[in-house]
């Protein structure tokens, strides 16, 4: 882990302001240190891992430990998205955590058939939400070993 | 009334008319002696047979003409008037010749009448009475006479014209419009009489009185006199015709001799002078003018041909007054059209809307009675067949493929299992709604005229002749009387058109109804649609801000300093507390509208298994409440098996949840197979019975007022605040939205503070293709 001084950059891609900041809220009350970056869309997602657009100047856009993902989004849909990084070389290993409030298991099993990392329903309820989001904190960033993301498989 | 002959002279024994058919009348071998009669077979002028009266007119015996020079018995110039008309083009407007007769007493005029049959050239000679010798004032009585006919506003006014006139021209004292029907059977239709002869109005007369071969004599030959019934033939001598080696045909001959039949029919009529003219239109004997005397009566041939030309003019008026009395009648159609259009187009009820145009649809066709048999079975109108009758009548209809029109008049010779009493209804005019429908318009016509007033004294006793008693007119009316009985009047072409018209005004009508109904139905269908899906969108789009409330509600709680509580506290969780209830209705919400949209095919499903996996979900609760649930043996229904399951899951949750403080709840499940499943709402979208199982689930909780049994299958209906008991209301309404969607109905009964029966139905085999009744 080459990680110790900086933070470790989440992207989040969510379309509503309401959503960040409950998230935001979420992430502090769960005294998570972490570069939270947040897109409003698919497009503003690949524009961001791409670094084009309003991402292209140096430092703009870092490329981030975990993907927070939203599946119903405006413009490019979150499914969409997933299936452009799976179909990338140097972006299909990136993990992928979809965000949604569909418990349908239908929803459930296709976001994994197309490649997602984990699927979380957005709890509510805050002291749910907050127990939630410190479980996948502690499993992606303590428990699991990340790729690296300037090594090529 | 018809010539009619019989073979032996004097013959005694009961007369059967219908045999007459067959009688050569046209060859009776003598002729009237009022007159004479000569054959030649041109170019010869010397006689070939001669009526023996010859020797009463000239005193020379038949033998002394017979091939002897025509000169013999008549003046030169009488033959050479003859001559030069039988050179001529037109023998019929050169009648009659005037011929002067050689008499021991000296010369005789006589009107020589000729004409050419079957190879012979026949001249007749008849008086002539100089009385009856055409006047200018006779001409203009004639012209008077067609001048009447043709001001004629219908049919029967024209008859009583024509008959006035010929009376008037003759001087007979009856005459009568006589009307043969389509089975040739006759009426007197119109009558004008004078003396005291007895009218004959309105009589009928069965089609035997005149024979076939009489009907085409008088078609063929229209002027028929016989000046006194009381004479002898005088024979032929010899009646042999040399062309063809037979006897002579009289077919066209103004004296020939009358049937012994008819003479003595007249006899008993009191009739000894007569005189018919035929009525024939379009080549088909449409009717005599009948004209009789008490005493005998001989009019001249020119009177005669007055009368022909009256009745030829007659003839004309009734193609044209018939013309306009059907075309009368179909503006009245149109008329009754337009009013029954008015009257069922702004009504919904097809049936009152008919009903309400009885009497004139019923005049219109001169029925007396009408139905109306199909969708809401039958309805009637007037004087018709009883309704099973009706039912019988137009199940054997469909049978038979009667795709057209059907007419009869006499349903009982045709089926006999459908006829009532014939005195209200012989005839039917049935006509179907449709190609290939059982429903149908049908009219009814009651048996025609049934009785007569018979004139004079009844007592008087009746002179019968040597042929029997049937040859009187009250004897023909009992013929007759015998062949209609149970027979309607006829239905004429313009009725059945005009029948055929207001079934297609009556179809136009249910098929705008039909139009009507289904575009309700879909735009029904569509709301509903629009309904569900909207509040299946509304759901989803309701729950994100919710969420949002409930997180900031959360977050909020979470940052309210530890020592504010108290009033802070209680007002967020009021948020928190209205939130989750919120969000309790918009899931039941979503829930209640994907009852439609995700609908699975029916299958059978064992019921016991369903209810099975009820009981275990619901274990906890029936062993926290110590319930007892028991169930007779359930059968398999069609079902959609995760909605039946939330059916059983709904019901007996809420008998749980509803349980009596005082008492462990008691619930049984018992499944009940309908017999017969004849009720209307239990048939099949094939309108094919369809068996159907009764699932009734009783409790013996809290029950509820019996006057909300209604209201709670509404969604959101609650009996109970929500502080009593949880849920919002929506359990119930899905149940009953699941069980319609199966084609079946729920309703429940209670007693407060006894229990509640919930009662279900369901299919128990194939439905239609999509399985999917609810729709």
């Amino acid at each position: 882990m080459s990680r110790d001084v900086a933070l470790p950059t989440i992207l989040v891609a969510e379309d509503h302001n309401h959503d960040k900041f409950i998230l935001t809220e979420v992430f502090s009350r769960a005294g998570i240190r972490a570069d939270l970056r947040f897109v409003n869309d698919g497009e503003q997602m690949l524009d961001y891992l791409y670094r084009r657009g309003p991402f292209a100047a140096p430092g703009a856009a870092i490329m981030p430990t975990l993907v927070l993902l939203d599946l119903n989004m405006p413009r490019l849909d979150g499914r969409k998205v997933i299936r452009i990084l799976r179909a990338d070389e140097t972006l299909r290993h990136l993990p992928v955590i979809a965000l949604s409030t569909s418990e349908s298991p239908k929803h459930i099993t296709e976001a994994y058939a197309i490649g997602i990392n984990a699927y979380l329903v957005k709890p509510a309820n805050i002291p749910d939400y907050v127990a939630k989001v410190s479980s996948l904190w502690d499993f992606w960033m303590r428990t699991a070993s990340l790729p690296t993301v300037d090594v090529k498989p | 009334m018809g010539d009619q002959i019989v073979p032996d002279e004097g013959n005694a024994a009961a007369v059967d008319l219908t045999s007459c058919d067959r009688e050569p009348i046209h060859v009776p071998g003598g002729i009237q002696p009022h007159g004479v009669l000569l054959a030649f077979v041109e170019p010869e002028l010397r006689p070939v047979s001669v009526s023996a009266d010859i020797e009463a007119f000239t005193g020379l015996l038949p033998q002394a003409v017979l091939n002897a020079p025509l000169a013999t018995c008549m003046t030169e110039a009488s033959v050479a008037r003859l001559s030069a008309v039988l050179a001529g083009d037109d023998l019929a407007a050169a009648n009659p010749i005037a011929i002067a007769l050689r008499t021991p007493a000296g010369v005789r005029d006589v009107d020589g009448i000729v004409h050419r049959h079957d190879g012979l050239t026949i001249l007749e000679l008849e008086p002539r009475d100089e009385e009856q010798r055409p006047s200018g004032s006779f001409f203009r009585s004639i012209r008077t006479a067609i001048r009447r006919l043709q001001t004629a506003v219908d049919l029967k006014a024209a008859c009583e014209i024509a008959a006035h006139e010929v009376r008037r021209i003759t001087g007979f004292d009856r005459v009568k419009i006589y009307r043969f029907a389509a089975d040739w059977s006759g009426q007197v239709i119109a009558e004008e009489r004078g003396g005291g002869i007895p009218s004959l109005y309105d009589f009928h007369f069965p089609a035997s009185d005149i024979p076939a071969q009489s009907r085409a004599l008088y078609t063929s030959n229209p002027v028929r006199i016989i000046p006194d019934i009381g004479y002898r033939p005088s024979p032929l001598v010899p009646d042999r015709n040399p062309v063809t080696g037979g006897p002579i045909d009289l077919s066209f001959a103004v004296l020939r001799s009358v049937s012994p039949v008819h003479i003595e029919y007249m006899v008993n009529m009191a009739v000894h002078g007569a005189m018919s003219v035929s009525i024939v239109r379009d080549g088909r004997l449409w009717g005599l003018i009948s004209c009789h005397n008490t005493l005998p009566r001989f009019v001249s041939f020119e009177v005669r041909q007055a009368c022909e030309l009256i009745a030829q003019v007659l003839t004309w008026q009734i193609a044209v007054l018939e013309e306009a009395e059907i075309v009368r009648h179909s503006v009245r159609v149109r008329a009754v059209q337009q009013r029954l259009l008015h009257g069922l187009g702004g009504r919904k009820d097809l049936h009152a809307g008919l009903i309400r145009g009885g009497d004139e649809m019923l005049a219109l066709m001169s029925a007396a009675g009408f139905a109306l048999s199909g969708f809401d079975g039958v309805t009637t109108y007037g004087q018709t067949l009883s309704e099973p009758e009706i039912t019988a009548l137009v199940a054997w209809l469909a049978r038979i493929d009667s795709r057209d029109v059907f007419d009869t008049d006499c349903l009982a010779a045709v089926h006999p299992a459908s006829a009532g009493n014939p005195e209200t209804v012989s005839g039917v005019l049935a006509v179907p709604l449709g190609r290939a429908s059982t429903y149908f318009m049908l009219w009814f016509r009651p048996e025609v005229a049934q009785t007569v007033t018979w004139g004079g004294d009844p007592h008087k006793p009746v002179r019968i002749g040597p042929l029997g008693e049937r040859l009187q007119t009250r004897a023909s009316f009992d013929a007759w009387r015998e062949v209609v009985r149970g027979r309607s009047r006829l239905w004429q072409p313009h009725e059945i058109v005009a029948a055929i018209e207001i079934r297609d005004l009556v179809v136009d009508v249910i098929l705008s109804k039909a139009e009507e109904l289904e575009g309700v139905n879909r735009q029904l269908a569509r709301s509903n649609d629009e309904l569900e899906s909207f509040a299946y969108v509304a759901s989803h789009d309701l729950k994100e801000p919710l969420r949002h409330i409930e997180a900031f509600a959360g977050l909020l709680k979470e940052s309210l300093p530890a020592d504010s509580e108290g009033r802070l506290g209680d007002m967020v969780g009021g948020i928190e507390t209205s939130s989750r209830r919120l969000r309790a209705l918009i899931n039941d919400l979503a829930e209640y509208s994907r009852v439609g949209r995700q609908a699975r095919p029916l299958a059978a499903v064992p019921l016991d298994e369903v209810l099975a996996d009820v009981l275990a979900d619901l274990r906890p609760v029936l062993e926290e409440t110590g319930a007892t649930v028991s169930a007779t043996a359930l059968p398999e229904v069609l079902c959609d098996r995760s909605q039946i399951r939330q059916v059983l899951q709904n019901l007996i949750s809420n008998a749980l949840k509803y349980r009596h403080p005082d008492r462990s709840p008691a619930i049984t499940v018992d499944g009940v197979v309908e017999a017969g499943a004849a009720s209307e709402i239990d048939r099949g979208p094939a309108a094919e019975p369809v068996r159907r199982v009764r699932i009734v689930i009783a409790d013996n909780g809290i029950g509820f007022d019996e006057k909300y049994r209604e209201q709670i299958f509404e969604p959101f209906q609650r009996l109970h605040g929500p502080d009593e008991y949880e849920g919002t209301g929506i359990g119930l309404a899905i149940c009953r939205k699941i069980v319609q969607r199966h084609g079946g109905s729920i309703s429940a009964a209670s007693r407060a503070d006894i229990g509640s029966t919930f009662t279900f139905t369901l299919p128990m085999r194939s439905l239609d293709d999509d399985g999917d009744l609810g729709r």
